[in-house]
């Protein structure tokens, strides 16, 4: 590891904090060594296996080939990992692909940004949830559920590809044609190298400082290396809002312009060459509403209609034989009938109770997946088990509010979790739960379950 | 909407709008609305106490993802949220003022109370979350109770009244056809609300999705999303689901037919307000996006004239062909079980005994009215 840490700090690289794609060294050789792969993976009963280039699941006795849930490209399998979570990664020619058991077929991992581009030959999983991925030119580490991830550098890598790799606690094994090259990608990531701020105010990793912005106004996010450009090369920056699982990158998203009225808080993550996460960099945003729905023009604007309807009873009742409390009366109801009015032409959640009713109207893009948030659990008999977010017993409207903090690896609340499982699942031995987003493809033909994102998985004693 | 006809005062707007709102209405039918308004919002706040709760007394501090956004009536009001001496306090409070406007005792205190607590406990709940729209229409059914003759019929007040000498015009406790001005009001305004809801909750997606809406997918991936009991069977047909779609856009958009006047406003509840069930069943049965149970008693309530349904049954029970009265009572039959099957055995115990309760209170009275022969005076 000491090695390695002073390459963290010497090696430059590009500058600036983004990610890069990246493809490995130009050429190659095809890699006479690479020989014709027979991994092998048990799974849930059944056995993931690669034979003659194909990967086929065994389950008692029965023999079937495997391919992705599109019918796209698999060429050939060349290798295996299996993740601790249940999940196994497949590399072929045509992809980084999913497997999981029960499920029939695989489904395609994004390659995204700093992640190796290239066709895959060898796939393994570390105890970090790391997938780490060697292609003809490139090994890497990436995000096993959103694909996006970061190269070694060339000085790390032993020669010139195809490489094969091996995982044996926190050290790498890289194989490739000069030979074969151990690195330690294991242990805590180092303090961060760099400082990210938003519209020029620092984001702090504790006690972070609060930023308005007026309606229109739109944060931009700016993250420099703290010793410079070389130091900064090293690390790669990604960014969450109010606790997303999913990190997005400052390429394509450096100016938070899908920003909600309300408050917000912006985290901004380090990851070094080895994928190794730093502790968050912080700051509240708070989102100024435009002036139509501010308070002041919100009352006025109810004032003004309240005043117009009374006005206008008042001086119909004029001519009438009615009550003073009539027209109160009318007023006050027809004024509730034009706010709901209101409400549903211009929704507002804080308007409760007019709020409108604009929930569930956007149109489904089939071309995505459809998420089910859930929690698997498995016990020492080999059982498994699946429940919702809200047998937690906590008060929740939306399942992330509780399975956030757990993919966070939050101490207080995988405690918890601990804690409720006699509850939960009475005599049962718990020794691993997982927080699952459950995925289906919907097809023409009808809804295809494809293998789910594993978002967090948990061993017993294991604080993430 | 429909307008008593005993009221004749005026044909010009004004006229017709006092009527409307002000115009007397049965007290009996009232205080059936009133009793199933009281069990909608004991559902409600069942629904949202352990929020209000967890939050109070701080017990899921560091375990959730979430904060105090207080909506703009809290905010005005500078009320903050609450702890946990206060959110009891306006439970119990609240408990007791349901169980009060329940049986109709000290009724117009027991509405002001449930209406504001009422008002107060979901604001506080949707200001810790994403506010709802599943409660909008029994909050203003809560309110437009205040301001009616809610205890009037059907209530420990009403008989009271009638023992201590102080009953209707004719000093006695008022039976079916009874008017009492002012108790339309209530029924009015939430089918209003009820129909500009539908309307907006329909047209909103259309406005936002776009035709595109209705593809099927769009119900598809709700139902697989928030799984519920018939989400498999039904969610594995993309044009089931969007056929499912384009009839549910229908029913929403033009459900404000019903209040049409005359005939053919009476057409229209007869085809969109058993339509708006079969939605909310159909909801609760294919996802689980939270509990529909106090939209659906508080539809039923504002739209079925409860002072016919003794009438309407005797006409089944015996003036119709025997297969039509077969099919009626099946059809009776298997709707009853069906409720009871989806909101009543799968809740939790005390909302399920309220529910049960409350059930078997309207039937005892509607049987009661059929068989002891009482007059059905505002029959079809």
């Amino acid at each position: 590891m000491g090695s390695l840490a002073l390459v963290v700090i010497a090696v430059g690289g590009a500058p600036g904090l983004l990610a890069k794609p990246c493809s490995g060294s130009s050429g190659g050789s095809s890699g006479g060594w690479f020989g014709v792969s027979d991994a092998r993976v048990e799974r849930g009963g059944a056995t993931l296996e690669v034979q003659n280039g194909r990967l086929m699941r065994l389950v008692a006795g029965e023999d079937v080939v495997l391919s992705p849930v599109d019918n796209g490209p698999l060429g050939n399998v060349w290798d295996l990992a299996a993740d601790p979570s249940g999940l196994t990664f497949v590399a072929a020619d045509g992809g980084v692909f999913v497997a999981a058991p029960g499920v029939a077929a695989l489904e395609r991992v994004p390659i995204r940004d700093g992640a190796p581009a290239g066709a895959p030959r060898s796939v393994a999983m570390d105890g970090s949830r790391r997938l780490w991925v060697a292609t003809e030119n490139a090994v890497g580490a990436m995000d096993p559920s959103f694909g996006w991830g970061r190269c070694l550098p060339e000085s790390d890598l032993p020669g010139q590809g195809p490489f094969a790799l091996s995982l044996e606690g926190g050290t790498l094994e890289i194989r490739g044609t000069d030979g074969a090259k151990r690195i330690e990608v294991g242990g805590e990531a180092p303090a961060a190298a760099f400082f990210a701020s938003a519209n020029g105010i620092q984001l702090t990793a504790e006690f972070p400082a609060a930023l308005a912005f007026s309606y229109g106004e739109v944060p931009e996010i700016e993250v420099t290396g703290a010793a410079g450009a070389a130091a900064a090369g090293d690390w790669m920056a990604r960014y969450r809002v109010n606790g997303h699982h999913r990190l997005r990158s400052l390429d394509d998203d450096r100016a938070l312009r899908d920003l909600a009225p309300g408050r917000h808080r912006l985290e901004v993550f380090g990851f070094d060459r080895y994928l190794r996460r730093t502790p968050p960099l912080a700051i509240e945003l708070h989102v100024a509403a435009p002036f139509y729905y501010q308070k002041w023009f919100l009352l006025a604007a109810v004032g003004v209609l309240g005043a117009g309807i009374f006005g206008f009873f008042a001086v119909r009742a004029s001519s009438r034989r009615t009550t003073a409390l009539r027209v109160l009366g009318s007023s006050a109801i027809l004024g509730a009938l034009c706010l709901q009015v209101a409400a549903g032409i211009w929704p507002h959640a804080k308007g409760w109770p007019f709020v409108g009713y604009s929930m569930y109207s956007q149109p489904f893009d089939p071309s995505g997946h459809v998420h089910e948030p859930l929690l698997h659990f498995h016990d020492d008999k080999g059982r498994s088990a699946t429940r919702s977010a809200y047998s937690m017993g906590l008060a929740v409207d939306s399942p992330w509010q509780v399975l956030h903090p757990l993919i966070d690896g939050n101490g207080p609340a995988i405690a918890r979790m601990w804690e409720i499982m006699p509850a939960l699942l009475p005599n049962w031995n718990v020794t691993s739960f997982q927080v699952v987003s459950e995925r289906t493809k919907l097809m023409p033909t009808g809804p295809v379950p494809v293998p789910p994102l594993v978002l967090a998985h948990v061993e017993r004693g294991e604080s993430r | 909407m429909s307008v008593s006809p005993k009221d004749t005062s005026g044909g010009h707007f004004e006229g017709r709008w006092e009527r409307l709102w002000f115009g007397p209405g049965s007290a009996v039918r009232l205080g059936i609305f009133r009793i199933i308004v009281m069990v909608s919002a004991y559902d409600a706040l069942n629904r949202f106490q352990s929020a209000v709760f967890q939050h109070a007394s701080e017990s899921g501090a560091g375990l959730l993802n979430r904060s105090w956004n207080p909506v703009f009536l809290l905010e005005v009001l500078h009320i903050g949220p609450p702890n946990e001496a206060t959110a009891n306090v306006v439970y119990w409070t609240l408990i007791a003022g349901l169980i009060a406007g329940a049986v109709g005792l000290m009724t117009r205190l027991a509405m002001v109370v449930c209406a504001a607590l009422f008002t107060y406990w979901a604001a506080v709940h949707y200001s810790f979350g994403q506010p709802h729209h599943d409660c909008i229409v029994l909050t203003f059914a809560l309110w437009a109770l205040v301001f009616s003759p809610a205890g009037r019929g059907v209530s420990l007040d009403a008989l009271l009244g009638r023992a201590l000498g102080r009953g209707n015009a004719n000093g006695a406790q008022p039976v079916l056809g009874d008017a009492v001005p002012g108790a339309a009001f209530p029924i009015h305004f939430t089918r209003a609300s009820a129909a500009i809801g539908y309307f907006f909750a329909g047209s909103s997606k259309l406005a936002i999705g776009g035709l595109g809406w209705a593809n099927g997918y769009t119900l598809q991936a709700i139902m697989l999303g928030y799984r519920s009991d018939w989400s498999g069977a039904l969610a594995g047909s993309t044009r089931l689901c969007q056929l499912m779609q384009i009839g549910l856009l229908a029913i929403q958009i033009a459900f404000p037919l019903v209040l049409l006047p005359g005939k053919w406003g009476r057409y229209a509840r007869w085809f969109f307000v058993p339509g708006a069930v079969s939605f909310h069943l159909m909801a609760m049965k294919t996802m689980n996006t939270g509990s529909f149970l106090t939209l659906w008693f508080v539809v039923v309530a504002a739209f079925v004239d409860w002072d016919r349904v003794p009438g309407f049954l005797r006409r089944v029970a015996g003036e119709r062909p025997v297969w039509l009265r077969a099919a009626l009572w099946a059809a009776m039959a298997v709707f009853v079980y069906t409720c009871y099957h989806v909101f009543i055995a799968s809740k939790p115990d005390g909302v399920r005994w309220g529910a049960a309760l409350v059930a078997s209170g309207v039937a005892a009275w509607a049987g009661a009215q059929m068989f002891l022969g009482k007059q059905d005076q505002a029959a079809v």
